[in-house]
């Protein structure tokens, strides 16, 4: 699993790739956590090529949604694949995260 | 009629072991024929069910953990042994799936994804034997099938 960061104007986008599960998302949530502590609170992570995750993800996700909105920013998932998407469905994540198709739209819907 | 196809076993013991379980997981499916929809849930049902034992059933989050996968009349079986001491799931507490996003609880979720992944889940318990947890995904379209696609 590798984590970039991509500035695009006032919105950060998260490159994720590969599979989140319980070893990774310590990862991805650490480097999410550094995103959000050099500023970037209003961030996308672009899911297009993510091709797993466990509840270890959505742990990671959360987290990164609450501490994003409580600096008055957010976190927006792009680009979700359909089994990643039933994995957030299942767990009630698509009624408190946005989702979105891709990253423009994402990026755009912090306008 | 086809003899069923054989299983393998995987043995773990701590969370450094995921890799190498999705591994097991992806390897084994294929052989079984499984459509990629149905080894997607088993890789996951098998690292939530691997995990809680490791968080929740052993002090020092590692211990021993068998995972066995074979084929059961159009679908997956999996059997998950550890030896930690007596859990019973229906005292597990379920999250609440409709909570915001400030009140919900970050964790929880890994019997839940469980129950909601697998056609079947069963579990039993001893002091002397710990715990053994039966799960059956079946095929996405009846059959062993490849590259079909179908929901989980």
């Amino acid at each position: 699993m590798n984590v970039d960061l991509e500035p695009r104007g006032v919105v950060s986008v998260a490159l994720i790739s590969g599979s989140v599960d319980g070893l990774s998302a310590e990862t991805l949530l650490a480097r999410l956590h550094e995103y959000v502590a050099e500023g970037h609170v209003r961030l996308v992570a672009d899911f297009t090529a993510v091709d797993y995750t466990s509840s270890a993800g959505l742990r990671a996700l959360l987290a990164t949604v609450k501490e994003t909105r409580r600096h008055g920013g957010d976190l927006r998932l792009a680009g979700v694949a359909p089994n990643v998407l039933k994995v957030l469905e299942l767990s009630g994540f698509t009624t408190i995260l946005k989702l979105y198709a891709d990253v423009d739209a994402a990026i755009d819907s912090f306008a | 009629m086809n003899a069923p196809a054989a299983g393998a076993v995987f043995h773990g013991s701590c969370v450094q072991d995921l890799d190498r379980l999705a591994s097991f997981v992806s390897e084994t499916c294929n052989r079984l024929g499984a459509d990629a929809d149905t080894c997607f849930a088993v890789r996951l049902a098998t690292e939530e069910a691997f995990t809680n034992v490791l968080e929740h059933g052993y002090p020092a989050h590692q211990g021993p953990v068998d995972i066995s996968i074979a084929a059961e009349r159009g679908g997956v079986s999996i059997v998950v042994t550890d030896q930690s001491p007596p859990f019973d799931p229906a005292r597990a507490p379920v999250p609440d799936v409709s909570a915001d996003w400030e009140t919900r609880a970050e964790g929880g979720l890994g019997l839940h994804l469980i129950r909601k992944l697998m056609d079947r889940v069963e579990h039993e318990s001893s002091d002397s034997r710990g715990n053994v947890l039966r799960l059956f995904k079946a095929f996405a379209h009846g059959d062993a099938c490849s590259g079909q696609g179908g929901g989980l």
